[in-house]
């Protein structure tokens, strides 16, 4: 095969690999707007399901119940987060182990996790409930913070916390004005990985939640088991929307921390 | 306000091998330029770190303006520092970046505004404040540096090999701007540099560092006159460097011929010429009164516009000569040629 051959391969199998992605996707979204609830086709545009989306009160609580575990995580492993990166950075002894240390629990299967954290929270008296959910959560995403703070601190020129010093900053205001501006971008994109994890995490939260509280993916589930309407369609083409408008910005604002 | 600084038997050791700083004696005299000059490796930027204050030593006194500064940290030793990279703040303005530092001296806003305007104007970047500092050149970036530098109106001033990031035409004009902005401001300055014509060219003192020890120190002139080892005398330039006996008033080479020099230095056993001290004459040319004269034969001539370099050899010495472009006499490979110089031009070595 020729060059130009191989190149039109390429391209095929890369178009077959994300057909296979996003088509599922791409089905479920196109069934939310379809007026009939038994996926009949003929495709009769309709805007049905998001009205009753609009209306359905367990369904909305459960949406916010999610938002604000995912604000508030993403505010709490930012923080703790970026501060174990920057600590890691600074090398102490034993570096390496730490850091090798940090990736485990991303590979670890959530139902082990859940598993493990519902115990440990019912020994030390957190048990359940959106408290429970939300140290869990914060314990998920602190790891994608430390990698992606990590990454770019990298790229930080260790003279520039020192011409700061020189200048007559103390170590914080070095820090603050020199070294955490540097560090904005890859700050941003680990909140909103942080975000990303919590709000569309299942297991953990399946697991620690209370009974009557719960967040969106666990009350889409307990909604699929009850009998399946074109509502859930709806209220998933919106989170997906949601989670894939974030990640493409982390995306974005690494690349961009490469670049700089 | 200018000020001394003093380092008086200052070592550092980052683990085990050859220590970074062994020892080290030096005074850079309040408004002078001091060339710490060595090949990488040789300490000379630790030297310049322990002085900033980024570094701890392990034993030695570092005195700035008289007054002892080891328990400082660097925030609080006045000093103004120009790395290698430059390291300008990329998330500020080429005006914030110079006022960084008055900003932590707390200066009203109006005051701080005029010593920027001051600073640039030293560097001849007026006008370029409200630039973003990737949006500059190399040349200005490192004129930035300097403005940020001297902004603050330091006790003395760091420089980390400065114009090494710089292309070769922009680093000579740099070398002379560097030098102007440096006598304008009357500021002590330490200057680390591998590059040997830099040293020479800019400094007033320089010192030559060699595996964590200060090995020589003097004015350019003289250390490049009289270097005291054969190290010296080769990190400073090309240099032919004689092994022999010590003779009276010279050494005897190993195949008898007498070098002499003027000297006083009884038991000497090594010595060095420069190649532009050194006149080639045809065998058959008179050789002045009372110079050295050495027969060697023609390996190769270079030449290179301005000057030309001869290479020559005489057994298992080599020798090398530097002419003007145009002239030493007409000559091919495999002559015989004298190399003659004055006494006063041997520079005798330590073993």
């Amino acid at each position: 095969m020729s060059g130009r051959g191989w190149r039109n391969a390429g391209r095929l199998w890369l178009g077959l690999v994300l057909l296979f992605l996003y088509l599922p996707i791409a089905v479920m979204a196109a069934m939310s707007l379809n007026a009939s609830p038994f996926y009949q086709l003929p495709f009769e545009f309709s805007w049905r399901w998001y009205d009753d989306l609009a209306g359905n009160r367990q369904l909305q609580r459960a949406a916010w119940t999610s938002i604000w575990i995912a604000l508030a995580t993403a505010a709490i492993a930012t923080a703790l987060g970026t501060a174990a990166a920057v600590a890691l950075h600074r090398g102490p002894r034993g570096r390496r182990v730490l850091e090798a240390l940090l990736f485990p629990p991303i590979a670890v299967p959530w139902l082990i996790t859940g598993t493990a954290m519902l115990v440990f929270f019912f020994l030390v008296g957190i048990g359940r409930g959106n408290g429970a959910v939300l140290v869990g959560h914060v314990a998920l995403a602190i790891p994608y913070v430390v990698l992606v703070v990590s990454a770019r601190l990298r790229a930080l020129d260790p003279a520039l916390e020192e011409a700061a010093r020189s200048l007559g900053a103390s170590r914080w205001t070095a820090f603050r004005r020199v070294t955490l501006p540097f560090l904005a971008p890859g700050v941003i994109a680990g909140a909103l990985f942080a975000f990303a994890v919590s709000f569309d995490q299942f297991v953990i939260s399946y697991f620690l939640q209370a009974p009557g509280q719960t967040t969106l993916p666990v009350e889409i589930y307990a909604a699929i088991r009850k009998g399946f309407t074109p509502e859930i369609n709806a209220v998933s083409t919106l989170v997906i929307g949601v989670s894939m408008a974030l990640l493409l910005l982390v995306a974005r604002l690494v690349r961009f921390g490469d670049l700089r | 306000m200018s000020a001394e600084i003093r380092l008086e038997g200052v070592s550092r050791r980052f683990g085990p091998g050859t220590p970074a700083a062994d020892a080290v004696d030096l005074v850079v005299p309040e408004g002078s330029f001091y060339g710490l000059l060595g090949p990488s490796g040789s300490g000379k930027t630790t030297l310049l770190r322990l002085v900033a204050g980024f570094e701890t030593a392990d034993a030695g006194r570092i005195l700035i303006g008289g007054a002892p500064a080891e328990a400082l940290p660097p925030e609080r030793r006045d000093l103004g520092v120009v790395f290698q990279s430059y390291a300008l703040f990329p998330n500020m303005s080429v005006a914030e970046n110079v006022g960084f530092g008055l900003r932590a001296r707390n200066l009203p806003r109006r005051e701080r505004r005029a010593r920027v305007e001051e600073a640039l104007a030293l560097v001849r970047l007026e006008g370029l404040g409200g630039r973003r500092p990737h949006a500059l050149s190399g040349g200005q970036r490192q004129r930035v540096a300097l403005a940020r530098a001297l902004a603050v109106r330091p006790r003395a001033l760091l420089l980390d090999e400065p114009l090494s990031a710089l292309d070769r035409a922009l680093r000579a004009e740099m070398q002379v701007e560097l030098r102007r902005i440096q006598r304008e401001a009357g500021v002590t300055t330490l200057f680390v540099t591998h590059d040997q014509e830099e040293a020479l060219t800019l400094s007033d003192r320089i010192g030559l560092l060699r595996d964590g020890r200060l090995v020589q120190e003097g004015p350019p002139r003289d250390v490049y006159r009289r270097p005291r080892t054969a190290w010296a005398a080769r990190f400073l330039g090309e240099a032919t460097v004689f092994e022999g006996t010590p003779a009276p008033g010279g050494l005897t080479l190993p195949d008898g011929a007498r070098i002499r020099w003027s000297d006083a230095a009884p038991g000497a056993a090594l010595a060095a010429i420069r190649p532009e001290d050194v006149t080639l004459l045809r065998p058959s040319d008179p050789v002045p009164d009372g110079w050295n004269a050495l027969d060697a034969e023609l390996e190769v001539s270079i030449f290179s516009g301005p000057t030309a370099t001869h290479r020559l050899r005489r057994g298992d010495l080599a020798l090398a000569a530097l002419t003007k472009g145009g002239e030493g006499p007409a000559a091919a490979p495999g002559d015989r040629l004298i190399l003659a110089w004055p006494p006063e031009r041997t520079a005798p070595l330590e073993g």
